[in-house]
Formats: structure tokens, C-alpha cells, sequence
């Protein structure tokens, strides 16, 4: 009986054999899937039909999206998890000058019901909060939500909207000799697996972020362990995950998108930015218990933090 | 919305330095309903332009946290959530129906102790310290105790912990503290402790309803808890605290049930006054089939019984005289079971006393003190007094919006003296919680936020609930294999010196 580490090794090398070179998302080092293939339904290659079943499948989820022992269940108690990222991270690697920051502009970019969004909008740290998705029933319903709140009514720091990241535009500078307006941080959890094309998003958030500022990215590697933990069990067996939440051949790797910041947004000459990746972590969750960062970070979720130092 | 430029965050930083620097150390939580003035300090922060009208209208009737009961538990909680920096921003009102202006303004008598006392762990005297209460508490009123005396009153079986000898760490067991003292320093410190938001206490205020809020067109306030007062004023909560004891109302509206069963037995507490100051600090517990008897050292001389027994004895023995009580209370402590239950059985009060006095003369003289306390000379007058005993767990501590601590979550057995001191692991642990939300900006009653608290305290709870049941379905019996057996057990413990420092750690809520 072969090691456990031999067994991975062969799965890897399947996988790496079995993967082409086709062009699929960010640019050539995300490759798609003959094993997702294998698992999942074939869709069309089209942007619009991706879009079209992921938007249906949220807009299907979004009536039970608040309630906390519902479908979205493992979503909420994520949210504690993702919060102390977000502010760990900024205390732990921000520059001196953003240490201990208590003036947080944010974009949560797939803010889907807004778990995520209101924490931020209360949170004492956080000057305002905009959440953009594109699925307008969940929106609704982060809309609804957001009225069952006076701080938040009251408090004017959170915003939706029902736009595309690629369409949001960026404030132009009020008068000449400023820089135009941009965030502090973006947020883009559970996101980049959902989309068509996540390196225009990617690219698209990048520029929204002001000098300083961070993005805060959480999604899947493309493993087989990944497939099993996710998918297999999560969707199939234990089912706390809804049906086609996810697919396979969309996940991301940590190392791809680590090599898209280093090809893309390092020391690029004539961008002008520099961007540096400070944090990458593995996350599993532990039934009964909740989403903990434990585990390689390369093998199933991940959270990863850049920033961008100019 | 402006957004933070390059130049703008120089500019604060420069400029705003010192505003700055003040708000990197402790960010608080902006209060739901807080008043400008709070938010007004952060730089930055864009004032609403889109206010609500109906929330402008109704502010003052919503409150963060809503604490339905002046307890221990209840007072406990508001005051931690006061000493918290994370949570000192929070608008908190404490609901209480009966009014608090004498406890407010205890000054007790030197002589006389009030019956109800409770034995205050470590672990809950080390909570009321940090949150600053334990410092308003009369010291000179609190009996540490640091030995403690158990035995079968059956078989005769003795197990002794001795805090000294099994090297734990501060020495004592447990405080006793009256509950009197406890609530008189938990309000002083409400009353002293500046903080802005104050807490409101509405005692003398009964809660005549509790129904869900209602959904305004610009506000949706159907699953804030609103409380109708007798006051006539309503007000709603975002997290509704039930402290409010074993018939909780707040527990009725949460739908939350709560299973256990009636013991056949009442608790008798009263005042003592001992033969003479032994300053042993000793604590005794005898275990009779009828229910266990408890004498605890108070300061002086004095001590307070805790007698489980059927609700005949106790009636019984409250409706004696003075000193045919006390001799009861000594031969429970001395006699064998035949003997005693004949002088139960009694009503003569000369013969009992004849009777007595001449079964201690036959005991040696060296077990007073040490193998049953000195005698006892004196009960306090009106300081009978006897409440049904029973056990209780809620299913679960919490629902939305709702948390249950203390008393409504669960209620036990006194043999352990653990019924308080779980209550203040609960306040320990719900504080702990609503700590982590505000630093984060969670809603304070979310579900997924408090189930937290209940997946903390219930296994904990449960395990320390379930001893205590079984303690007393082992010793309240004299069936005699049920005896040997439980012989054997205590013998075998008293001989392990790690499993009795196992269990005092446990009891000291470790």
C-alpha cells in the first residue's frame, strides 16, 4: 500500500499531465480542468452562459441567505474569521503611518447578503463601507437587511450597489495635483471562483486601491482534496453546502494567483505600482466549531493579503 | 463619499495627531444608539444624510442590551459589560421588579448575618475583580474557607480536602460572601464607575409583556424584543439578557424549554452563632439519607446552615423554638441515623434537649472540631427560612437576540455550592462574547454570534449538573448496597491525593 505522500505525488502529477495550456483566465497561468471535467457538468465557453448560472444560482439562495441555520450557514461563521484578517493583517504588516487604522474606506467586492459588509459597517475601524454584487435578489435582500439595523440606517457608513467591479468607476480627482480617489481596502471573499474572468477583476480591484492601501482575497485551490472537501462532502454528502455553489475547474490556485501579483504587480516598469503579497493562509472548517486557519495553503481555502506599497 | 488620498491620511496624521493617536488605542463600538458626541471624535466618519426619521423618532426607547433581572447574575453582567473598554459604549438598561434602594444602601449590622449566602469560587471571585466589583465588597464580612469536611452520615466514610495540603494555588476553597454583600457591591460600583452611556436600572419595574417589534417602512424592527414595562413605556432591545431567574419570563418568550425534575427535598438555610470563634475556617457537609446537612464559617464565630431535607423536617424544624433547633442542627452533625431520626420525631423540647445532652456525653470530646464542628448555641432570629429544590438545564442558552444566564439557564442542587458560581461562569463567558462581536462589528444578537456562548457553557454546565444529580441520588438513600459501594468510592478517593486535587480544581471552576 503506497504512502499517503506517494498517493498525492501521483494525484499531482495526474493533475499537472492532465491540465493543458489552453487560455482560460489569468493570462497563462491559470489552467482549466480535464479532471474538473470529469466531475462536473460541461458548460458552455461562453462569459455570458457562466455568468447566467452562477447569477441564477444566487438568486435562488438568496431568500435563506440570513438565516443563520440555513443553507448559508457555514457563510456566517466564516464572518468572524474573515474580519480578524482583514484588521490582523493591517496591524501586523501595515506600514508605520496605518498601524492600528481607524479610518477605513472598504469595497467589498461580491458582497452577496452583506454578512460581511454590515460586521464592517459597524466595525469601530471602519469610516465607510460600499458592497457591490451582481445578483440584484441577493442585493435586495442585503438591502433589506441593512433596514433591520438602526446603527446602520442611522450610522450612513455602508452602501450597495448593483454593479459589476469592472463598471465601477473610480471618482476622478476633484481638482488637478490630486490623485483620484481610491480605497483603502478591497475586499474579495469567495469571489474570484465565481467569475468568468477573475484576472480582469483582479486587475479591475488593484485599481481601486489607493497607495498603502490592501486586497484581501479568499478562495479555493484547484486539488483533489479540495474537490473532496468542498464538493464531494460539503455538496453531496453533508450537504451544508448548497448544490452548484461551486465548481471545480473554477478554482484558483494559491500559487497561480500569487504569480499573477509577481508578474503583474511587481516591479512592472511604467505601472507605477508595486504590490507585495504579506500574508497567505490555509482555512478549513471544523464541523461543530467553525472556520479555523489551519492546514498548507495550498491545498483546499485559502485567504491571502497584498499590499500595495506604491 | 470621500475617500482617503495619500495626502488626506498626511494630513490627519500630521495635523490630527493626537485625535488620531487616542483612537489607535482603544477603537471602540460606536453604540447603536449612541449619542453624536461619541462619534463625533472619529475623523472621517460622514454623519448620515439619510437618518432614518422613524429611528430619530424612537431612539431613545432602543436599547444594545437589555437585561431582564437585578440578581447577581444580571447586575454581574451589566457591570462587566460597563468595565470592558470593547463593550463601555453600549446603551444597557437592567430591568428589575423589585426596588433596589436598600440593597443600594446595605449597612449591615455587625451582629447579624442575612441567610442567604452563597460560596463564591476562585474562579468567580477572580471575575468579580477584574471587572472592579470585588473591591466595593465588605471584606470583614466575607469568610474565606480553606478546609472542608465531608462525610457519610450512613457509614461514617470521611473524605477531607484541605486546601493547604493539596497545594492549590491561592489556598482557599471558596469565599462566603452573604448575597446581600455581592449585590450592594456590584450596584455601588454601577453607581461609582463613570461611563457614558450610564447604565439605566429601572428597578421597581415589572416587564408585563414581551412581544417582537414592529416593522416600520424605513426600519425593520421585528426581531428586536420589545418590553412593555409597568411603567408604561416599551422599549426594545438588539440583545434581550434573561437573568431573571427559574420561572423566566424572557425564557416563556423565547420558546426555550427547560427540562428537569422537582428534588423532594427543601432547602433550609439559616444564621448560626457558635459556641466560641475556633477560627478553623472549616466548611462541614454531612450526608444524611434524608438530604445532606451543610454548616459554613462566617466571619465571628458565626456560620450559615444549609440543610436539604424532606419538606416535613423542614417545616418541622422551622416551627421549633430557638434552642431546640440548634440542638437538631448539632445532632445531625453527631449522631447516628437511628438516633437522629428518633430525636427528629420529638416534640417535647426538654426531652429533646435531655436527649441530646446525653448522647454528646458520650462522644469524645477531641471530635469536636475536628471530626464534627462545635456546637452550635444560637440561631439568628427570622433567619429560617426553606425554598423547594430542584433541578433544571435549558435546552439551549440562547435564541436570536436572546441570551439566558444564571438561574434561568439552569438551577441545581445547594450540596455543591456550585449554582451561583455557575451563573458567573455564564456572565464570564456571554461578556466574553459580546466583547468579541463589538470589537469586530458583529451584531451583538446575532444567533451565530452567541450560540458561541452556549456551545462554551453547556458542556460545562451539563457535566457539573449531572455530578451534582448523581451525588445526591447516591447519598440520599441507606440502602445498604448502595452504601457500601459508595463507601468504598469515597475511601478510595480520600487515599488519592491527585484525584481530590482533580476535583477541588474542578469545584474552584478552574
Amino acid at each position: 500500500m503506497p504512502s499517503p505522500r506517494l498517493i498525492g505525488k501521483y494525484i499531482e502529477l495526474v493533475e499537472y499531465h492532465l491540465t493543458t495550456n489552453q487560455q482560460r483566465v489569468l493570462s497563462t497561468t491559470f489552467l482549466p480542468r480535464p479532471i474538473g471535467q470529469l466531475f462536473t457538468r460541461r458548460r458552455a465557453h461562453s462569459n455570458a452562459s457562466f455568468s447566467a448560472d452562477e447569477l441564477s444560482h444566487f438568486n435562488a439562495l438568496a431568500s435563506t441567505w440570513w438565516d443563520a441555520n440555513g443553507p448559508s450557514r457555514l457563510l456566517h461563521k466564516m464572518n468572524p474569521l474573515r474580519i480578524s484578517f482583514i484588521f490582523d493583517t493591517i496591524d501586523q504588516y501595515a506600514l508605520p503611518a496605518l498601524s492600528r487604522a481607524c479610518d477605513l474606506h472598504m469595497l467589498d467586492v461580491g458582497c452577496g447578503g452583506g454578512i460581511l459588509t454590515e460586521s464592517l459597517a459597524r466595525n469601530p475601524r471602519v469610516a465607510s463601507i460600499t458592497g457591490i454584487d451582481m445578483s440584484e435578489d441577493v442585493l435586495a435582500v442585503a438591502q433589506q437587511h441593512k433596514k433591520r439595523d438602526p446603527a446602520l440606517v442611522s450610522g450612513g457608513k455602508l452602501e450597495y450597489s448593483l454593479c459589476s467591479l469592472l463598471d465601477l468607476q473610480i471618482p476622478k480627482a476633484a481638482s488637478e495635483g490630486q490623485q483620484e480617489e481610491r480605497y483603502d481596502a478591497v475586499t474579495l471573499f469567495e469571489v474570484l471562483e465565481h467569475v468568468p474572468n477573475p484576472s480582469a477583476v483582479l486587475q479591475a480591484a488593484t485599481e481601486r486601491v489607493r497607495p498603502g492601501g490592501w486586497i484581501f482575497v479568499s478562495t479555493v485551490n484547484r486539488t483533489a482534496a479540495a474537490y473532496l472537501t468542498t464538493i464531494f462532502v460539503g455538496e453531496k454528502i453533508l450537504k451544508i453546502v448548497p448544490e452548484g455553489t461551486h465548481t471545480w475547474s473554477k478554482y484558483i490556485n494559491e500559487r497561480e494567483l500569487r504569480e499573477w501579483f509577481v508578474e503583474h504587480k511587481t516591479n512592472v516598469p511604467g505601472s507605477g505600482e508595486h504590490w507585495d503579497i504579506v500574508r497567505s493562509e490555509g482555512c478549513i472548517y471544523v464541523p461543530f466549531v467553525g472556520w479555523k486557519f489551519a492546514g498548507p495553503r495550498d491545498l483546499g481555502n485559502y485567504f491571502l493579503a497584498a499590499r500595495r506599497l506604491e | 463619499m470621500r475617500f482617503c488620498t495619500r495626502r488626506a491620511t498626511l494630513r490627519v496624521h500630521g495635523a490630527g495627531a493626537r485625535l488620531y493617536r487616542k483612537y489607535l488605542v482603544r477603537p471602540r463600538f460606536s453604540s447603536t444608539l449612541a449619542s453624536e458626541s461619541v462619534r463625533g471624535g472619529q475623523s472621517g466618519t460622514q454623519k448620515s444624510a439619510t437618518a432614518s426619521s422613524t429611528y430619530s423618532k424612537i431612539a431613545s426607547s432602543l436599547y444594545d442590551v437589555v437585561i431582564v433581572g437585578g440578581g447577581i447574575s444580571g447586575l454581574s453582567l451589566a457591570a462587566g459589560l460597563k468595565s470592558s473598554q470593547y463593550t463601555s459604549n453600549l446603551k444597557i438598561a437592567l430591568v428589575e421588579g423589585m426596588p433596589l434602594a436598600s440593597a443600594k444602601s446595605w449597612s449591615p449590622d455587625p451582629d447579624r448575618y442575612s441567610n442567604r449566602v452563597s460560596s463564591i469560587t476562585p474562579a468567580s471571585q477572580r471575575y468579580l475583580s477584574q471587572i472592579g466589583v470585588w473591591d466595593h465588597v465588605y471584606s470583614e464580612r466575607v469568610q474565606p474557607y480553606d478546609d472542608m469536611r465531608v462525610w457519610d452520615g450512613v457509614s461514617g466514610a470521611r473524605i477531607h480536602f484541605d486546601a493547604f495540603h493539596l497545594g492549590t494555588e491561592d489556598g482557599t476553597i471558596a469565599y462566603m460572601t452573604e448575597n446581600l454583600n455581592l449585590q450592594h457591591a456590584l450596584l455601588s460600583h454601577l453607581n461609582d464607575s463613570p461611563s457614558d452611556p450610564p447604565v439605566m436600572i429601572l428597578d421597581n419595574t415589572k416587564v408585563e409583556a414581551i412581544t417582537k417589534g414592529q416593522n416600520f417602512d424605513d426600519l425593520d424592527l421585528s426581531s428586536w424584543p420589545a418590553l412593555k414595562l409597568s411603567t408604561g413605556d416599551t422599549i426594545m432591545a438588539r440583545l434581550l439578557i434573561g437573568a431573571d431567574g427559574v420561572r423566566s419570563p424572557v425564557r416563556a418568550f423565547a420558546n426555550i424549554e427547560s427540562r428537569g425534575w422537582d428534588y423532594n427535598q427543601h432547602g433550609l438555610v439559616a444564621s448560626l452563632d457558635m459556641e466560641w470563634d475556633d477560627r478553623q475556617r472549616i466548611a462541614w457537609q454531612r450526608f444524611l439519607p434524608t438530604g445532606p446537612i451543610a454548616l459554613l464559617p462566617m466571619p465571628d464565630g458565626k456560620a450559615s446552615l444549609v440543610w436539604s431535607t424532606t419538606p416535613k423536617y423542614a417545616a418541622h424544624l422551622k416551627s421549633l423554638s430557638a434552642s431546640a433547633f440548634c440542638t437538631l442542627v448539632n445532632a445531625a452533625f453527631r449522631l447516628g441515623m437511628v438516633d437522629l431520626e428518633y430525636l427528629m420525631s420529638r416534640v417535647d423540647e426538654e426531652e429533646i434537649r435531655e436527649d441530646f445532652e446525653w448522647r454528646d456525653a458520650r462522644l469524645p470530646i477531641e471530635a469536636e472540631g475536628q471530626q464534627f464542628p462545635i456546637r452550635v448555641v444560637e440561631v439568628q432570629e427570622g433567619s429560617r427560612a426553606s425554598f423547594p429544590l430542584r433541578m433544571r438545564h435549558c435546552d439551549t442558552y440562547v435564541a436570536p437576540r436572546i441570551a439566558l444566564v444564571g438561574d434561568a439557564a439552569h438551577t441545581t442542587h445547594p450540596l455543591a455550592g456550585q449554582g451561583l458560581n455557575l451563573g458567573q461562569g455564564d456572565v464570564a463567558s456571554l461578556l466574553r462574547v459580546v466583547e468579541k462581536a463589538c470589537q469586530q462589528g458583529s451584531d451583538i444578537g446575532d444567533e451565530v454570534v452567541l450560540q458561541e456562548y452556549w456551545a462554551e457553557r453547556y458542556p460545562v454546565n451539563h457535566m457539573m449538573l449531572g455530578v451534582i444529580d448523581k451525588l445526591q441520588k447516591l447519598y440520599c438513600t441507606d440502602f445498604p448496597p448502595i452504601v457500601g459501594i459508595r463507601t468504598v468510592g469515597l475511601e478510595v478517593v480520600e487515599s488519592l491525593d491527585w484525584v481530590k486535587k482533580m476535583i477541588m480544581k474542578q469545584a474552584a471552576g478552574a
